[in-house]
Formats: structure tokens, C-alpha cells, sequence
């Protein structure tokens, strides 16, 4: 009786051994189905990645001569041809080189931009508390005289590429220095609180804000949700934070109100699994 | 002796001409050699004149390349500037337009002397092109012969 039972119990076990052995080897095929299909994305993502770098290096040399060409030129009418020149001719070619000018700006952020995907992370130990005081006071330039009230929070270290984050908190503090320019009182806050067992930092201010309805269009390259008249700037700084938050693996969001105020809130690593 | 002279190897003419004016404008008025590819810039530096001599005695005091040039490039003029032992001591100024580090790095190895980027911005061109005179035919001293 008992043989009878260990027979059984062996042939069950064999039956086992040969469906795992099965489903092992299904596995197995599988897995290296999934092996060429990951080399393959990987060599596309390379391909990606050296066009970009030969479309950015195209962006930096071959349009900048035409522009330079176009300012040059019409800056040597001046000089030689100022005196013969009526002044509306002048003011249009004033116009023409403020134009070249502001071309040139756009494509050397478009560059920055593109350099800032491809820069490898280096990341350690950053003391965000630091980097906040420094960029302020570096930042001292840009709010020229004014009297921006700053309060800093308790700002807990993290794990970071240190001039990436540095990048994220000058971004979004330079942002709001700008767009408190017309508020009377300006105040920024620059703090922290933890969520979901993270880390968040947040940048306040009492500026002049925005509809929520654009929010969807703050992060996004050359996007802009002020007139040039109003508010200058190029529309890369919020996509430069945006894309380093991304790049360490975290996320950067936004609440505001037209005349109300900002907050810019983002994480420097992802969420616990 | 020969004539203090500039190099200037450039296939854009109108950089040619830009580069040309900021520097009369500075009152630089040393002759200017203009070269449009990097073969010419060898032959000029390396050929052979009409004496049957090679054309050394054209060394010019200093010279400003640009590095992304036809049939030979920027780097390789540089490359073969610096290793002859000829040619080795003329200062070289890349002047280009690019901002890559990656060509900062690569020009600075093979023995640049300066590294320019050109100015969209024409005034800031100009002065950049003032310091480059300013520097290399007035301050900067060089071993005779």
C-alpha cells in the first residue's frame, strides 16, 4: 500500500518536475524575445540620441553665420550710410537687428536646453538650504533694487545631481522674482514638506500668477503665458526645472490664480514603489 | 622680414568681410591673408613657392581659424599646424560658432591657443575681434626667427 502510494507520490512529482521544466523553457524564450526587443529599443534610443546631438550642433554653427551675417550687415549700413540715412530707414534697421538679436538668444537656449538632455546625472549628497541662499544672492542682480521679502523654510537634504538642482531652484526662483515685479509687497517662500514619504519643494510668491486653464502649457518649450511687453523672457526656464525634476525621477507641478500668486511644488526623486 | 600678417582661414565670405572691417575698424592694418578651405590654409603654410622652397617664410603672426571649413577642417589644420615643429609656434585663435564643449575640448588637445566663439551680436563681435588684435599683434611676445 504504502509502495503504491510513493509510486504515485514519485510519478506526480516527475509530472511536476517535467511542466516546470516546460514552463521554464517558455520562459526562457520569452525572455530573450524580450532581450532582442530591449537592444533594439536601445539602439533606436542611440540613433535618437546622435541625431539630436548632430541636429543641436547644426542649431549652434550653421545658423548662427546667416544671423551673424544679417546683424553685421545691417549694423555696417549704419555706420558707413547713418548720415544719409532718414530716420525711419534707421529705425527699421534697428528693428532688423533687435530681431537678429533675439534670434540668437532663442537658439542659444534651444541649445542650453538640448545640452541640459544629454548632460549625464552626477548625483550626491546636496544641502538644498545652501544652494537657495547662494541663489539669492547671486540672483540679487535681477530684482535691481527692489524689495522682495524672502523667507526660507526648513530645506531637508536630498540626493541630487548638485548644479541640475541648483538649475530647478534658481529657474523657479528667478521666476518668481520676475512675476512679482508689479505686485507691491513682493514675498517668496521657499520651503519644503514631506508627502507619500518624499520630500517637496515648493517656491511661492505673490506675484501676478496665472489662469489655471494654461497650466498645461507653463512646462513647455518657447511657451509663454505673458505678452513680451509685459513680462520678458524666452519660455525655456520652467521647461529647463521641468525637465531636470523628470531626469531625477520626480515630478513638478503648480497651483495659481491670475493676480494671486504662484506655487511651484516638485520632488527630486521618484515615488516608493 | 615679412610684413606682420594675419591668417584668416574662412569659407564664408561674409565672416571674411566682418572679420576684415572689425579689424581695420580697430586700426589693425596689417596685412590679411584670406584662405577658404583647409588645403589652402596647408598649401599656403606647407606648399612649395616658386623658388622651389617650401613657403615657410609666410608664417603669419597669428592665425585665426575657423573649424568647420571644406575638404580639410578646422581640426586638422590645427593638428598639422602644431605638430611641425615649423609651424608649431604660430598662435592659433579658433574662431567659430560653435558652443560645444566638445569642440573646446578636442581644439584645446590639439594645441589651440584661443577659443573664440563669434557673437551673433556684431558690437560684441567687434570686440571680440579687438581683443584677439590686441592681444596677439601688440601684447603677446614671440621667440624671434
Amino acid at each position: 500500500m504504502t509502495l503504491v502510494l510513493a509510486l504515485i507520490a514519485v510519478a506526480a512529482l516527475i509530472c511536476v518536475i517535467l511542466f516546470l521544466g516546460h514552463q521554464l523553457q517558455r520562459l526562457r524564450v520569452a525572455l530573450a524575445l524580450s532581450d532582442a526587443r530591449l537592444d533594439r529599443a536601445l539602439q533606436d534610443m542611440r540613433a535618437a540620441s546622435a541625431e539630436l546631438e548632430s541636429f543641436s550642433y547644426t542649431v549652434a554653427h550653421d545658423l548662427r553665420a546667416p544671423l551673424r551675417a544679417i546683424d553685421g550687415f545691417s549694423r555696417a549700413l549704419i555706420e558707413d550710410f547713418g548720415g544719409e540715412l532718414e530716420p525711419e530707414a534707421a529705425r527699421l534697421l534697428g528693428t532688423v537687428r533687435r530681431n537678429s538679436m533675439r534670434m540668437g538668444a532663442l537658439m542659444d537656449d534651444l541649445l542650453g536646453f538640448s545640452r541640459l538632455l544629454r548632460q549625464p546625472l552626477h548625483k550626491s549628497r546636496i544641502e538644498p538650504a545652501a544652494i537657495v541662499r547662494r541663489v539669492i544672492e547671486e540672483g540679487a542682480g535681477m530684482a535691481q533694487g527692489r524689495d522682495i521679502a524672502f523667507a526660507i523654510g526648513a530645506l531637508p537634504p536630498c540626493e541630487a545631481d548638485p548644479a541640475l538642482a541648483t538649475r530647478v531652484f534658481a529657474e523657479l526662483i528667478g521666476n518668481a522674482v520676475k512675476f512679482t515685479a508689479k505686485a507691491p509687497g513682493a514675498r517668496i517662500e521657499i520651503g519644503s514638506r514631506e508627502q507619500d514619504g518624499r520630500t517637496v519643494y515648493v517656491v511661492a510668491d505673490n506675484g501676478t500668477g496665472f489662469d489655471m486653464a494654461f497650466a498645461g502649457k507653463l512646462f513647455g518649450v518657447f511657451q509663454r503665458l505673458h505678452r513680451a511687453e509685459d513680462f520678458d523672457g524666452n519660455g525655456v526656464g520652467l521647461a529647463i526645472a521641468q525637465r531636470i525634476v523628470h531626469r531625477h525621477g520626480g515630478e513638478i507641478w503648480t497651483e495659481a490664480a491670475p493676480d494671486q500668486g504662484a506655487i511651484f511644488s516638485f520632488t527630486l526623486e521618484g515615488r516608493a514603489p | 622680414m615679412n610684413p606682420v600678417e594675419i591668417m584668416l582661414v574662412e569659407d564664408n565670405p561674409d565672416d571674411v568681410e566682418l572679420t576684415v572691417r572689425a579689424l581695420r575698424k580697430s586700426n589693425f592694418t596689417n596685412p590679411i591673408r584670406v584662405l577658404r578651405d583647409g588645403a589652402e590654409a596647408l598649401d599656403y603654410l606647407f606648399g612649395i613657392g616658386t623658388d622651389g622652397k617650401p613657403n615657410m617664410n609666410a608664417a603669419p603672426v597669428v592665425l585665426l581659424l575657423d573649424l568647420k571649413l571644406p575638404k580639410v577642417n578646422g581640426a586638422e589644420v590645427l593638428q598639422k599646424v602644431k605638430n611641425d615643429p615649423r609651424t608649431r609656434t604660430i598662435p592659433v585663435v579658433v574662431l567659430t560658432s560653435s558652443r560645444e564643449e566638445r569642440d573646446l575640448h578636442e581644439t584645446y588637445k590639439l594645441g589651440a591657443n584661443s577659443y573664440i566663439v563669434k557673437p551673433v551680436d556684431f558690437e560684441q563681435f567687434n570686440r571680440a575681434v579687438n581683443q584677439i588684435g590686441m592681444y596677439w599683434l601688440l601684447i603677446n611676445q614671440q621667440p624671434a626667427g
